[in-house]
């Protein structure tokens, strides 16, 4: 019978007798399959080589070795908060709390049961990104406050390609995560120039924004577009923060144009929910008129 | 589990995005590229042109990729002051088309046939259901635009754009006694 019958391990190489279970290469053993089921999610391996399977195991040997003997501590190493007894997440050689958890989860793009199979040292470095952390320190330990600098160090928007998915995620690039300590050191003198230079050239305002697209909104109903009277203006805010209903002006050779800002949100189209467009932030601005005097490049003055 | 990776080609010259390749980005003279954002704001100072051969292919020439970076940032800076001229020679209007080509097609029973006006957007954008006005040999006549089509294939089937200044479209409207042709302006207010 195949079950009383001797097989070798693709794995390990060892051999074992049983039904095993399933890889691309065959059948593995018991043993082996309690040191993957630590590091891959549930039936994950059963698409793939014995040789990744081997490497993955070989990468966290020290993780999956120590398993038993990492206890419970009272605080979660990455907020420092308490431990709940049940809403936590142990991960290799870890336990955090289950909010980190899902932060950590949203961050790298996975699934929640995917950080239980990472160890602490590859999900505290997301954690000390300027974006999630509100800023950065330099080598000496002075903390430098994103908010203060994305008037010259704004968020770059981009995509992610998730294999196996449909679609794009929307991800940002942090030029504060890879700036050295002298122009860190150098940023808050140039917010303040780029501030005064804006300043200068268009008076004091609540906030500065620069168009970049205007889009004509419409419903979607049965393949046919029914277009209403409202507007997205795309673009980002150059200097300040905007908030609902907040006015905005637009000066034209014959006069100045008032819009009233209705919705916010931000680089997502579809997204109109926010509450407030930070500086340097790129966002879109939702107003119910006829949009016709506004023109790409305009440069609206919030107050 | 299989890695996650960003898609983006590199970063604009002139604003400092992310150039990602489901949005398009434009060539520069250099070598260098600019965002699809950058390449809007300026298409209107830029128009591009299409146009097509004998044998049917379509010969696109696009003067942003003739233009070196510093020119480039320069016309990003001018652009607003552009519009504005353009706004004062055509009477203040807030977009304005040039009509190049007009065809007709039957509207239906009883109905007035629908005008498919080819041409090019000289400034401001134009969407569908917009109220414009078509001027023809000194008279003004108000319409209701009921597509945009882009200049490589319009028929009904075709989904709707937006015309936005410097691009070549066709204005779709129709209306009882509307007389359109080469060198009409149709505006928006």
């Amino acid at each position: 019978m195949a079950i009383m019958k001797t097989k070798i391990c693709p794995v390990c190489g060892k051999e074992f007798k049983g039904l095993g279970n399933i890889c691309k290469d065959g059948d593995y053993c018991n043993e082996c399959e309690k040191k993957v089921r630590l590091v891959f999610e549930e039936d994950e391996e059963d698409y793939l080589p014995a040789a990744k399977i081997r490497a993955k195991l070989n990468k966290y040997a020290d993780a999956i070795a120590a398993y038993d003997s990492v206890k419970k501590p009272e605080t979660c190493p990455i907020c420092g908060e308490k431990l709940p007894k049940l809403m936590h997440m142990r991960l290799l050689d870890a336990y955090i709390c289950m909010g980190c958890a899902q932060k950590a989860a949203a961050l790298m793009h996975t699934g929640y049961g995917a950080i239980g199979c990472k160890c602490l040292s590859e999900i505290l470095p997301l954690f000390q990104r300027a974006a999630v952390r509100g800023g950065r320190a330099d080598a000496s330990g002075v903390f430098y406050d994103a908010d203060s600098l994305r008037i010259v160090y704004p968020l770059i928007h981009t995509l992610l390609e998730v294999p196996g998915e449909d679609g794009y995620d929307v991800a940002f690039i942090d030029p504060l995560d890879s700036l050295s300590d002298e122009d860190l050191q150098a940023a808050p003198a140039l917010a303040k120039q780029r501030r005064a230079e804006l300043e200068a050239k268009y008076g004091t305002h609540k906030a500065i924004f620069e168009v970049d697209k205007i889009k004509k909104l419409y419903n979607d109903s049965k393949g046919h577009k029914y277009y209403r009277n409202e507007y997205r203006i795309g673009g980002r805010v150059l200097m300040g923060n905007i908030t609902l209903r907040d006015q905005a002006v637009v000066k034209r050779a014959e006069g100045t144009k008032e819009l009233l800002i209705r919705k916010l949100g931000d680089c997502r189209e579809y997204i109109s929910d926010l509450k407030e467009l930070k500086e340097g932030q790129e966002g879109g601005l939702f107003v119910e008129s006829s949009l016709s005097f506004v023109y790409p490049g305009d440069i609206l003055l919030i107050d | 589990m299989a890695k996650i990776k960003s898609i983006e080609k590199g970063f604009c010259s002139l604003c400092g995005r992310a150039l990602l390749p489901n949005e398009g980005y434009g060539r520069l003279r250099d070598g260098g590229h600019i965002c699809s954002l950058c390449t809007g704001k300026i298409r209107v100072m830029y128009p591009l042109s299409l146009t097509w051969d004998k044998k049917g292919n379509e010969v696109r020439h696009d003067p942003i990729e003739e233009l070196s970076p510093e020119e480039a940032g320069k016309a990003l800076e001018n652009v607003i002051a552009y519009t504005e001229e353009l706004r004062a020679k055509y009477d203040h209007h807030n977009a304005a088309f040039a009509v190049e080509s007009v065809t007709t097609e039957k509207g239906g029973f009883l109905k007035p046939p629908i005008i498919y006006a080819c041409g090019r957007v000289i400034y401001g954008c134009f969407d569908p259901e917009d109220k414009a006005r078509l001027l023809h040999k000194g008279s003004a006549s108000d319409i209701t635009l009921t597509g945009i089509k882009r200049l490589e294939f319009y028929g009904a089937g075709v989904s709707d754009c937006q015309g936005t200044g410097g691009n070549s479209c066709a204005l779709v409207f129709s209306g009882k006694n509307l007389a359109c042709e080469a060198g009409d302006l149709i505006v928006r207010d």
